[in-house]
C-alpha cells in the first residue's frame, strides 16, 4: 500500500477521498488554491500546498504546480477525484511518466472514451446496443440538419468531449438547430478546449441508468449494478439511487455484462460508470463511459457494503481488489441527494455566502459527505455542489422515509441552498411511485415550486423572537425616542451581534 | 410604527408592541400574543397561542433566514409601497443574483417580446444561463455589453412590463 497520496482536487470529494486514504492508513497531501485556503479538504489532510489563485488553470488544472506539490511532499501517488484533471489524459500520461502512480483509469482509456464519437464506436464493436445518431463532428450546419431530419425530431446536440451535462441541447424543429449548435460549441471550447458536436436521437421520457465497473490490473472486472440517475436538471443529476425501480436482476446481469464487454476493449483498469439510457419499454442504449470515481458512487457503497476509495488503492498499489462478482450481492435500498448552493427560486443561480449554522443528519442509515463547517465561505470560483446526503433503508419505500427525515433535520443556513427543494422533490408522489424519468423535473415543476407562506404570522413571531433584547430586558427602553421600536431595529441591533 | 415585511414573497404587515413580558405582534391586522422562551446563537423558540415553535434564525445584510424541519423561509424588509410595485412587475428577476459575465445580448433595445422569451445570457459558475422576460412588454435597453462583469443586485436588463 501506499505510504503518501496526493489528492488532486477540491470540495467534498476531495475531503471522501482523504477520508478513504487515512482508513488504508495512508497520509493525504491536499492541494489548494488561495480562496481555499481554509477550506475542510485543507483541514483534514495531513499536509496541503498551495498552487496559486482561484483561476482553474493557475491551480488545480495546472499540470507542474499539482506535480511539484506532489514531488515536494513526497508522495508515491496521485487521486484525481473528479471533474477538474480526473479525466485529463495528458495528465494522466504525464503523472505516469514523472514516476507517480496514477489511482484511476489508464490514460489511453480515458482519451477513447473521452471521445463521445469514438466511445460509442468502440461500443458498437463490443456488441452493446447504441443510440442512433450523427457521428461527424465537422459537418456544416446544413448536414447537421439533414442528419437530424433522418434521425427524427428531436435530437440532441452533445460535445464530442463533454461531460458533466455542458455542450448539451435537446432540439424539436431545424430552426432551432443553429443556436443550439452555436451554445453547445461555445460551453463546450469553454469547458473542455474542443468545441466538437454531434447529434443523437433523443430519445422520450428515458430513464439514465448507468453501471459501476471495477478492474483490477490483471483485467479482471466485476459489475456493482445500476444506479438510476434520471431525475435531472439540465443534465445534470440531482437524485442518485440504487435499486433502480426499473431494473430486475435479469436485466442487471445483461447489462452489467455489456458494461463489462464494454470496458474490457478498452484495457480497462480501476473504477468507470458505463451510462445507459433506457427506453419507457426498457430497451437499453450505451450513451457514454465516465473514466472516474463518480458523484453518486456512495449509493453503491451502501448496498454493496463496499468502499470504492479503498478498492482504487488496492487495485492501483498492486494489492489487488477485495471483490469478487460471485459474492456480490445489493442488500436494501440506498438514495442520494446533491446539495448545492443555488436558489431554486431564483432559476436554480448559483449562490454565495457563509455558513452561519450547520446540523448534519443523525440516525442510522444516513451519510453526509461535504465540504462544509460553520464559517466556511462558499465562493464563486468553482462548482456549486456543496456536498451529498445519502441514505440507505431495507426497502426503496423505508429510504425515502429515511430521507425525508434526514433532510427535515440538515440545515445549511447563512447561504441559500436547495435543500428544501429537495425535500419537496423526494416527498412527491410520482418519485414514491418510482415514475422516473429525465424530464420528471421539468414535468412536476409547478408542484415542486416552494408554497406560498403557509405560516405568515408564525414567522412574523419569529423575527421577533430573534430580536436581541427580547428575553430578560426592556426591549423598548433600548428603542430611542420613537416610542415602539420596528422590528428591523430589533433586527439591525441582532444582526449587528453576529 | 408599520413596517412592510416580504415573507417568502409575500408582502405583509407587521406591527410590534410590548405588554408585560409577551409581545404583541400585529400582522395583517390580527393580534397574536408571543412569549418568547430561548435565543441561543441562531437557535430561538417562543410560544405562540398553545404550542412552541422552534427555529434557526440567520441574519444577512438584507434579509433574514429562518430555519424549521428542513425549509427556509425567507423575509426582506420593503423599503416603499413603490418598490413593491416594481418589483411584482418582475424586475427583480433582471437582477443578477452573483457574480458573473455577460456572455451574450440577445435581442435590439425596443423589441417587444412574450413573457419568457430570453433576453440575455449571463455565464456564472462556468455555466450558461438564460435571463427571460418576466411578462410580455418591451425590452428597453441593456446596461452592461457583452464581456462585461457583473455583481449582484446589478440590473441586467430595463425591460417595461406591458399594460
Amino acid at each position: 500500500m501506499f505510504k503518501r497520496i496526493l489528492v488532486a482536487n477540491r470540495g467534498e470529494i476531495a475531503v471522501r477521498i482523504i477520508r478513504g486514504c487515512h482508513e488504508m492508513g495512508c497520509e493525504a497531501v491536499a492541494v489548494y488554491s488561495e480562496p481555499d485556503a481554509e477550506a475542510l479538504h485543507v483541514r483534514c489532510a495531513d499536509t496541503a500546498v498551495l498552487l496559486g489563485p482561484a483561476e482553474p488553470a493557475e491551480s488545480y488544472l495546472n499540470f507542474g504546480r499539482v506535480l511539484n506539490a506532489a514531488r515536494e511532499t513526497g508522495c508515491e501517488a496521485v487521486h484525481p477525484g473528479y471533474g477538474f484533471l480526473a479525466e485529463n489524459t495528458d495528465f494522466a500520461k504525464t503523472v505516469e511518466d514523472s514516476g507517480f502512480v496514477w489511482i484511476a483509469p489508464p490514460p489511453e482509456a480515458i482519451r477513447r472514451m473521452g471521445l463521445k464519437v469514438e466511445a460509442r464506436e468502440l461500443a458498437r464493436t463490443s456488441g452493446a446496443p447504441v443510440i442512433p445518431g450523427f457521428d461527424s463532428t465537422d459537418a456544416n450546419d446544413k448536414e447537421y440538419v439533414r442528419a437530424a431530419e433522418e434521425i427524427g425530431w428531436p435530437v440532441m446536440v452533445k460535445a464530442s468531449a463533454g461531460g458533466g451535462g455542458k455542450g448539451m441541447r435537446i432540439v424539436r424543429d431545424a430552426e432551432k438547430l443553429k443556436p443550439a449548435l452555436e451554445a453547445a460549441r461555445r460551453e463546450a471550447e469553454k469547458a473542455f478546449g474542443n468545441s466538437a458536436v454531434y447529434l443523437e436521437k433523443f430519445i422520450e421520457r428515458p430513464r439514465h441508468i448507468e453501471i459501476q465497473v471495477l478492474f483490477d490490473q490483471d483485467g479482471r472486472g466485476v459489475h456493482l449494478g445500476e444506479r438510476e440517475c434520471s431525475i435531472q436538471r439540465r443534465f445534470q443529476k440531482v437524485v442518485e439511487e440504487t435499486p433502480s425501480p426499473a431494473v430486475d436482476a435479469k436485466t442487471r446481469a445483461q447489462m452489467g455484462e455489456t458494461a463489462l464487454a464494454i470496458a474490457s476493449k478498452v484495457g480497462y483498469v480501476n473504477t468507470g460508470t458505463v451510462e445507459f439510457i433506457m427506453a419507457p419499454d426498457r430497451t437499453f442504449y450505451f450513451l457514454e463511459m465516465n473514466t472516474r470515481l463518480q458523484v453518486e458512487h456512495p449509493v453503491t457503497e451502501m448496498v454493496y457494503g463496499v468502499d470504492l476509495v479503498h478498492e482504487q488503492l488496492r487495485i492501483a498499489s498492486g494489492e489487488g481488489m477485495s471483490l469478487v462478482q460471485g459474492e456480490l450481492t445489493p442488500r436494501g435500498h440506498s438514495i442520494e441527494v446533491r446539495v448545492c448552493a443555488e436558489d431554486p427560486e431564483a432559476g436554480f443561480l448559483p449562490q454565495v455566502g457563509t455558513v452561519e449554522v450547520l446540523r448534519t443528519p443523525p440516525g442510522p442509515g444516513v451519510r453526509f459527505d461535504s465540504c462544509l463547517y460553520e464559517g466556511w465561505e462558499v465562493g464563486p470560483d468553482y462548482d456549486p455542489l456543496l456536498g451529498k446526503l445519502v441514505v440507505h433503508g431495507p426497502s426503496r419505500g423505508a429510504a425515502i422515509a429515511r430521507l425525508r427525515e434526514a433532510l427535515r433535520a440538515t440545515a445549511v443556513v447563512g447561504l441559500t441552498t436547495n435543500l428544501p427543494y429537495l425535500l419537496r422533490l423526494i416527498s412527491h408522489p410520482a418519485f414514491a411511485e418510482g415514475k422516473l424519468h429525465t424530464g420528471f423535473i421539468e414535468k412536476h415543476e409547478t408542484d415542486l415550486a416552494a408554497p406560498k407562506a403557509e405560516l405568515p404570522d408564525i414567522l412574523a413571531a419569529a423575527l421577533v423572537a430573534a430580536r436581541p433584547r427580547t428575553i430578560g430586558a426592556n426591549a423598548s427602553a433600548n428603542a430611542g425616542t420613537s416610542g415602539t421600536p420596528s422590528p428591523w431595529e430589533y433586527l439591525g441591533d441582532w444582526s449587528n451581534t453576529q | 410604527m408599520k413596517e412592510h415585511l416580504r415573507i417568502d414573497g409575500e408582502v405583509r404587515e407587521l406591527e410590534v408592541s410590548e405588554r408585560g413580558d409577551s409581545v404583541l405582534v400585529r400582522v395583517d391586522g390580527e393580534i397574536h400574543d408571543v412569549k418568547c422562551l430561548k435565543r441561543e446563537g441562531a437557535e430561538i423558540s417562543f410560544r405562540f397561542g398553545d404550542k412552541i415553535y422552534r427555529f434557526l434564525a440567520v441574519a444577512n445584510r438584507r434579509s433574514v433566514t429562518l430555519w424549521r424541519d428542513g425549509n427556509e423561509h425567507r423575509c426582506e424588509r420593503v423599503e416603499s409601497a413603490t418598490a413593491r410595485r416594481d418589483e411584482a412587475h418582475g424586475e427583480a428577476s433582471l437582477t443578477s443574483q452573483m457574480p458573473g459575465m455577460v456572455l451574450k445580448l440577445l435581442l435590439e433595445p425596443g423589441t417587444e417580446v412574450k413573457a419568457g422569451t430570453p433576453l440575455l445570457i449571463l455565464e456564472a459558475m462556468k455555466m450558461e444561463h438564460e435571463v427571460c422576460a418576466p411578462a410580455d412588454g418591451k425590452l428597453l435597453a441593456y446596461p452592461f455589453k457583452s464581456g462585461d462583469r457583473v455583481m449582484p443586485g446589478d440590473l441586467l436588463v430595463e425591460f417595461e412590463a406591458a399594460g
